[in-house]
C-alpha cells in the first residue's frame, strides 16, 4: 500500500510538470501568435544580407564616381589661372551643398530615450520623434551652424527627417535612438541657443535625454547620396523675370 | 488513476495563472520537456498496469531523459544542427509504443471481463 502511494505521488508530480509545461507553451504560442517558421526566418535573413551587399556595392560605385569627378577637376585646375578661380568657386559651392567632409569646432548633441521606473519596470517615457530632431536642427541652423549631421548623415537642402514605423529615416537611411547630432559653428552660440531658458533643450528634456557637449574639433562627413533634377531647371533668360 | 489527472489539471491552472513567460527561442526546449513528461506519464501508466512500477526508476527516468534531451537540444543549438529532433523522435516513438501496450492491456482485461 505504501509503495502504491509513493507511485501515485511520483506520477502526480510528473503530471504536474507536464501540465505546467503545456500551459506555459500554450500561453507562449497565444502571446507570440505561433512560431515564425525557420525557413521563413532564413529566407528573410538571406534577403537582408543580399540587400546589404547590394547597398555596399552601390556605395562603392558612388565613391568611384566621386573620385572620377575629382580627377576631372584636378585636370581642369592644372590648366590655368582662370580655371583655378572656377575650381575655388566650385569647391565653395560643394562645401555649401554638403558634398565635402568638413571639420571644425562645434557641439555634439546626443538624444536618447528617457526611462522611468514604473512599478518596478523600466519604461520609456516617449520614443524620439522626427519633429524632436527637426526642432534641434532648426535651432542649430538658426544659431549659425555651418554643417550639421545626424548619426553621420549630413543634413543638406533635400534631407528628409521623417518617421517610418519604429525608425526615423534620414537621407533614406533608417535610424533609431540614440541619435548624435554634430554641428559645426561657434560652440558658445550653438550651446547657448539650445540651452536657452524655455528653449529646445528644456522642451525636449521633459521626455528625452538630451546631452550637449562642446567639442574643439568635429569631423562631419559629406552627403553620401546622389542628386537628380528631373523637374527643376535653371532660368536662363534673366529678362524673363517678372 | 485519479491523482495524475488532478496533477495535470493543477499544473495547467498554475501555468495559466502564474506569470511565467518563456522566450520563443526556448520553444524547442519546451517541446522536449512536454514530450519527456508525456513519455514518462505513459510509461508510468503502462508499468503500473503491468504491476512493474518502481517510483525511483520512474522519477530518475523522467529527470534523466529530460536533462539528456535538453543537453542534446543545447548542443544542437550551438552547432546549428537540429539534434533535438532526435529526442522528439525517440520520445514520440516510445509514446506510441507505450500507448499501444496500454491499449492492449486494457482490451485484454475487458475481454476477460466479458467472458466471465
Amino acid at each position: 500500500m505504501k509503495k502504491s502511494l509513493s507511485a501515485q505521488l511520483s506520477v502526480t508530480l510528473v503530471s504536474l510538470i507536464l501540465g505546467l509545461a503545456l500551459a506555459a507553451q500554450f500561453k507562449n504560442v497565444q502571446r507570440v501568435g505561433g512560431s515564425v517558421s525557420l525557413q521563413r526566418t532564413q529566407e528573410l535573413t538571406r534577403q537582408v544580407q543580399k540587400l546589404e551587399q547590394e547597398n555596399e556595392a552601390l556605395e562603392a560605385r558612388i565613391e568611384e564616381y566621386e573620385r572620377r569627378i575629382k580627377e576631372f577637376e584636378n585636370a581642369v585646375q592644372s590648366e590655368g589661372q582662370s580655371n583655378k578661380l572656377i575650381y575655388e568657386e566650385l569647391e565653395r559651392t560643394r562645401m555649401l551643398a554638403g558634398l565635402v567632409d568638413v571639420q571644425g569646432p562645434g557641439v555634439v548633441v546626443t538624444v536618447n530615450v528617457k526611462y522611468v521606473n514604473e512599478w518596478g519596470q523600466d519604461a520609456i517615457v516617449q520614443n524620439v520623434r522626427y519633429d524632436d530632431l527637426l526642432k534641434l536642427v532648426n535651432e542649430l541652423n538658426a544659431a549659425g551652424a555651418e554643417a550639421i549631421a545626424i548619426n553621420d548623415e549630413r543634413i543638406i537642402a533635400t534631407t528628409e527627417i521623417r518617421n517610418a514605423g519604429d525608425y526615423i529615416v534620414i537621407n533614406t537611411n533608417r535610424y533609431s535612438a540614440p541619435f548624435e547630432i554634430k554641428a559645426i559653428g561657434n560652440p558658445d552660440t550653438l550651446e547657448a541657443a539650445l540651452k536657452l531658458l524655455g528653449g529646445v533643450a528644456d522642451d525636449l528634456g521633459v521626455y528625452l535625454q538630451i546631452n550637449i557637449k562642446r567639442v574643439d574639433n568635429i569631423r562631419i562627413p559629406k552627403y553620401r547620396g546622389t542628386f537628380q533634377y528631373k523637374f527643376a531647371k535653371p532660368v536662363q533668360d534673366t529678362d524673363a523675370r517678372s | 488513476m485519479l491523482l495524475p489527472i488532478i496533477g495535470i489539471l493543477v499544473g495547467i491552472i498554475l501555468g495559466l495563472t502564474l506569470p511565467i513567460h518563456i522566450p520563443m527561442a526556448y520553444s524547442s526546449y519546451m517541446s522536449i520537456a512536454v514530450l519527456a513528461a508525456l513519455d514518462s506519464v505513459f510509461g508510468g501508466i503502462r508499468a503500473s498496469l503491468e504491476q512493474k512500477f518502481e517510483p525511483d526508476a520512474f522519477i530518475s527516468g523522467f529527470f534523466g531523459n529530460a536533462f539528456l534531451a535538453a543537453g542534446l537540444a543545447y548542443i544542437g543549438d550551438r552547432l546549428d544542427v537540429p539534434i533535438y529532433l532526435a529526442a522528439i523522435f525517440a520520445f514520440g516513438t516510445r509514446l506510441f509504443q507505450n500507448f499501444a501496450m496500454i491499449r492492449r492491456y486494457l482490451l485484454n482485461r475487458w475481454r476477460e471481463r466479458l467472458r466471465q
